[in-house]
């Protein structure tokens, strides 16, 4: 494994690890170095704070994942001293050949037979074993969220009876309680959105120029509420009617707050085995509602075309503890994608990748797959957005023979010749600005015969789709406005 | 299709249920908008189903118009997506690209710290953007990073904006179009910073630029803009003519432009600027033209000549008023400078004699002697180098001239023929006849030494351009300058130096950053010694080891050993026992550390078996010493290779 800052950073927890674990191997924390004599794990020692060394290891059993163990308190994983540990590979620090400390050859062997037990029950040719269902508590689930559906139209009723402009200030914090109580009926989904209308309406004193606009979001968010407790009543009536309690490929499960586990997801069919895929564009966000800050990545499907995006929530009260997503570069092969109930941009997960190179190849695969023109393209997302459930946006990718300006506004020309406005979306907030970008671009021969990567989304005030652009792709790159 | 009625009815439901569906009653308006809807349900069956959902929830009863409002809202929404349109009409004008930078496929994690560092408030950012510059400087040339940088500009931190300024400059000509773009005359410290950065990377290429903003400039900008315009030669007339017309920081700065350009018209000028303003001669400091040279030279003849000449003390504004024309010689050399130092040679007693109204002399003797002395160590070979190595020889009174024929010596002469001429002034033994006046010579030529010393990384003896307490650190030349001697040092000189009767340099050091401070002349001797040259390290490890043993300094000294190749075995042991209870551990690690990579783990050993802990170490380290260095020669006599610190530190 040739270890580069770039491999370091994809394991990182979090950037400042990285500058930490820097920091140790730089000023020489490290000492007793030492490699097992096929070279797949490695060692030292690292000094602490404490009286002990902490006695740091990378296990590379299997080079695509490897096994960082460190015998310090932290949480983080890879923790800082792991991290300055592969520094010291990646300085070329001497590792002489020594023998593999007991306590490390026992955790090997354990991981070993865990692996083999694991290889051994996974036959392939075997029938998957039905798991148990327990029917009366998924009964009792089932009729405590029909109840709690209730309550929630009860909420949105008065809300709405007595308008949104009276959900201020103290009104505003006690429908937050009340929504918390949501929880208690298994409508995280409800109660999330019942966060925002308040978070919404709450931004108005902050900000009451912006009244407006959070009325609007406010709303936006009442009707799709609105929309899940109606589809949801009969959604959830019909399961309990037909005793039907497994999974189903339907958004409303996870519109009421339900999570996918991927085996269920793997049951329901939304299984795709040897997929590849590659980045489009990857950013962070807050979601002040959640509490957690998502890592959003686009990816292409290089076969289908599809575009998935992969999300990855970090709650703020464990963010050190979880890691964080980053940028990817290169084409993954991924045995086994799982992919969420949805539309466009369906959610997509996977437990491990091999990552290859990005070839001119993939690129041309890339463009081929990218929708024929602005048409289709509006098209589809007309359709997405439309469902009162879905997202009011879509990532899509458009081919476009020019990228100019119309009386000062970006626009983006299909070969066709048909036009779309590239604009900012404002709901992504001001770290996603991405179309000043264009005019800041090394070469302008970049602006003309490629494909651009963007979000689609209607903008309420000139009643016109727009793009957001996230990225453009060439013939030899990928060149990412964002991150 | 004219949809107006279809956004009206939507304004009104969305206004609606922010007031409240319980005043649908009196919503006329609403009521109105669902009429106006008429001709499009006539059209699309869809609008006639907005429009009957419409008069639904107005005759619904009060507890069902919330579900209504909101399903009639899902529907009206979801037909106002279809309906958006697409696309814009007009000339599609190509964007104005920068062409800034290169793209990079940097990850979030490798950016975003930067980016934020570059474009936010509060602390630790610099440590960010250094770091980052250091160990990524091609994350700058990347498009999303320079926009960054270039408003980084203006950062409210003053130090980081103006590293970078650095950082861009450095870039080179990538960052000129953003720099350039959206550039404010009238603005800020920001745009002040543009144009020096722009005029470091263009030089006179930046002139049609220049020149271009001048009429818009202000304030701090148009300070900037003139004295960038000094960079080119061809701004002569203009620079003359802003000379007139501006006032305050930006005349001083069309000075200070004007000081770097030639001609007749300039001169002129000058002449006329420092009869009615002496002080401006200050901005002719950096600049090395004849015709500076010319009025420098007679301007602070006349002043000196004028003091010679006239009968009484030199007035406070008189020496304040050469003491800026001494400044403004600068780095000067020419034919003129030299005629003029002779001058200077001719009288200097009398200038030494020139005393102020206090009765206190100006020492406008010594400056002179100083500046022709820097001229002389950042300048090359010439007239100017041949005058200095003369000027002690015919007054030999003057002591302060010996540091100058010294160095001009070391710096053109035969190694041995600068000794056999200067090695007799440096006494060893004491004089029976005239002790004072001969140390005194003694001491100047002992301290001329503190300007030479070995080049490690070159292999050669160098004089420097000042006489800095240094030690020849890896990195200690990028930061100090000089240039070769004309033969490496006479190896004669060690052991005269050595056996010098007096030894004092005024001042102490610690060239390894702690331990006890050194005297000035062992910092020196250590900094003369080839480390190649077998005959000069015996001679200055007998020395220093000595020192080492009568000190008690045992980690400076043993650290100058083991540089020099030199064990400190036999003397370690005493000299800690000197000071004892007095050593920090932590340096005593350094010194062995060094020593383990210049010598075999035996020797190295075989040192530390001098060691005795407990009467060398500091109370604190005591415990963790008595652990350590028997364990560390175990190690070592077992083949295994020295610790490092953090080794040593885990035992405690």
């Amino acid at each position: 494994m040739e270890w580069k800052e770039d491999v370091i950073r994809a394991l990182a927890p979090n950037a400042s690890a990285v500058e930490n674990g820097r920091k140790l191997s730089r000023k020489g924390s490290f000492f007793n170095h030492c490699q097992s004599e096929q070279g797949d794990c490695f060692w030292a020692d690292c000094a602490g704070s404490g009286k002990n060394p902490y006695q740091v290891s990378i296990d590379l059993t299997d080079p695509q994942s490897p096994v960082c163990r460190c015998s310090c308190p932290s949480r983080q994983f890879p923790c800082k001293h792991a991290l300055g540990l592969m520094f010291e590979l990646e300085a070329g620090k001497e590792f002489p050949v020594g023998e593999l400390p007991q306590s490390l050859a026992d955790k090997r062997a354990k991981q070993a037979a865990k692996a083999a037990k694991k290889a051994a029950g996974a036959d392939p040719a075997a029938p998957a074993k039905p798991k148990k269902v327990n029917a009366a508590a998924r009964t009792k689930k089932l009729k405590k969220q029909l109840e709690g559906l209730d309550m929630a139209e009860r909420m949105v009723n008065d809300l709405l009876t007595g308008g949104l402009g009276t959900l201020a200030g103290v009104s505003a914090k006690s429908y937050e309680k009340l929504a918390k109580d949501l929880g208690s009926f298994y409508l995280n989904g409800p109660q999330l959105s019942f966060s925002r209308i308040a978070l919404a309406v709450s931004a108005i004193q902050k900000e009451p120029d912006k009244a407006e606009q959070c009325y609007e979001q406010a709303l936006r968010e009442l009707i799709a509420l609105h929309s899940t407790i109606q589809k949801g009543r009969v959604f959830l009536s019909e399961k309990l009617e037909q005793g039907q309690f497994s999974q189903e490929d339907n958004v409303l499960f996870e519109a009421l707050g339900g999570v996918w586990k991927l085996e269920e997801l793997g049951a329901a069919g939304a299984c795709k085995e040897a997929a590849s895929v590659v980045q489009l564009s990857f950013d962070v966000s807050y979601d002040p509602a959640r509490r957690e800050y998502i890592d959003r990545g686009f990816w292409a499907d290089l076969d289908s075309g599809e575009v998935y995006q992969t999300l990855n929530y970090r709650p703020v009260k464990a963010l050190k503890y979880v890691k964080e997503e980053d940028s990817n570069f290169s084409v993954l092969t991924v045995p086994q994608l799982y992919r969420y109930p949805g539309e466009l941009n369906r959610r997509a997960r996977w437990e491990s990748a091999m990552p290859h190179d990005l070839t001119p190849g993939h690129l041309a695969q890339l463009r081929e797959k990218a929708q024929p023109g602005v048409a289709a393209a509006v098209k589809a997302v007309k359709n997405q957005i439309k469902n009162t459930l879905s997202p009011k946006y879509a990532g899509v990718l458009i081919p476009y023979a020019r990228i100019g300006a119309v009386d000062g506004e970006a626009v983006l020309e299909d070969p066709a010749g048909q036009r779309i406005v590239l604009m900012d979306q404002p709901e992504a907030g001001e770290d996603h600005r991405c179309v000043h970008r264009l005019a800041l671009l090394p070469d302008g021969g970049m602006l003309e015969d490629g494909v651009v990567f963007g979000v689609m989304f209607y903008d309420a005030v000139q009643r016109t789709l727009c793009l957001h652009p996230y990225s453009l792709i060439t013939g030899t790159q990928i060149v990412r406005l964002q991150y | 299709m004219e949809l107006q009625s279809l956004y009206e009815l939507k304004e009104r439901l969305e206004r609606a249920a922010v007031a409240g569906a319980g005043l649908l009653d009196e919503d006329f308006r609403l009521k109105r908008a669902a009429e106006g809807l008429e001709p499009l349900a006539k059209a699309s069956p869809v609008f006639g189903k907005i429009k009957a959902g419409a008069e639904s929830l107005l005759a619904a009863p009060r507890e069902e118009r919330p579900g209504k409002l909101l399903a009639l809202l899902a529907l009206v929404d979801a037909v106002a997506y279809t309906q958006g349109t697409v696309g814009k009409a007009g000339d599609l004008l190509p964007l104005d690209c920068g062409g800034s930078g290169v793209y990079r496929p940097l990850s979030r994690g490798a950016l975003s710290p930067l980016l934020t560092a570059l474009t936010t408030t509060g602390s630790g950012r610099m440590e960010i953007v250094q770091s980052a510059w250091e160990n990524h400087p091609e994350y700058f040339e990347d498009f999303r990073v320079l926009p960054a940088l270039v408003a980084g500009l203006g950062d409210s931190y003053g130090e980081l904006a103006a590293l970078n300024g650095e950082i861009l400059k450095k870039l080179g000509g990538a960052p000129l179009p953003l720099l350039k773009r959206d550039f404010d005359p009238a603005g800020k410290k920001e745009m002040a910073r543009r144009v020096e950065v722009i005029a470091a990377v263009q030089g006179p290429q930046a002139t049609p630029w220049l020149r271009e903003i001048l009429p818009q400039a202000k304030k701090e900008v148009r300070g900037a803009v003139i004295t960038a315009l000094g960079d080119d030669q061809d701004n002569a007339a203009l620079l003359l003519e802003l000379a007139k017309t501006e006032r305050g920081a930006n005349r001083d700065a069309a000075l200070q432009a004007l000081a770097l350009q030639e001609g007749a018209e300039v001169r002129s000028f000058w002449e006329e600027e420092l009869a009615k303003n002496s002080q401006s001669v200050k901005f002719l400091q950096p600049a090395r033209s004849d015709w500076s040279v010319d009025l420098i030279t007679a301007g602070l003849r006349q002043r000196l000549e004028t003091l010679l000449t006239r009968e009484g003390p030199a007035s406070l504004a008189e020496s304040q008023d050469i003491t800026a024309w001494c400044w403004a010689i600068g780095q000067k050399d020419s034919p003129v400078m030299l005629d003029f130092w002779r001058w200077v040679d001719e009288h200097i007693e009398a200038i030494d004699r020139i005393e102020d109204e206090k009765g206190r002399s100006p020492f406008l003797g010594v400056r002179l002697t100083d500046h022709l002395r820097d001229i002389l160590l950042k300048t090359g070979p010439g007239p100017l180098r041949d005058f200095c190595q003369t000027l002690w020889e015919n007054r030999p009174a003057m002591t302060r001239y010996l540091i100058l024929s010294f160095l001009a010596a070391l710096l053109s002469r035969p190694a041995a023929e600068v000794y056999d001429r200067f090695s007799p002034y440096l006494l060893t033994k004491k004089p029976l006849l005239d002790a004072g006046p001969k140390r005194a010579i003694h001491d100047v030529l002992l301290r001329a030494f503190t300007w030479v010393t070995w080049r490690k990384d070159q292999k050669s003896y160098w004089v420097k351009e000042d006489d800095r307490p240094f030690y020849n650190w890896d990195n200690v030349w990028d930061y100090i300058t000089g240039q070769p001697t004309a033969e490496p040092l006479d190896p004669r000189w060690i052991p005269r130096l050595i056996q010098a009767v007096w030894k004092e340099i005024p001042g102490q050091y610690m060239p390894f950053g702690s331990g006890d401070p050194v005297g000035r002349f062992d910092l020196a001797l250590a900094s003369l010694i080839d480390h190649e040259n077998e005959e000069m390290r015996s001679a200055a490890g007998t020395y220093l080891r000595g020192a080492m043993l009568s000190s008690g300094n045992a980690y400076v000294y043993g650290r100058f050993l083991v540089d020099l190749g030199e064990s400190p075995r036999g003397v370690l042991g005493r000299s800690l026992r000197k000071k004892s209870g007095r050593h920090y551990l932590y340096r005593m690690w350094e010194l062995l550390f060094a020593a383990a990579a210049r010598f075999p783990a035996q020797e190295v050993a075989e040192l530390m078996e001098e060691i005795d802990p407990a009467l060398a170490f500091r109370k604190n380290d005591l415990p963790l010493a008595e652990k350590v260095i028997p364990w560390t020669i175990q190690q070592l006599r077992e083949g295994k290779p020295f610790p490092v610190w953090a080794e040593w530190w885990s035992m405690r």
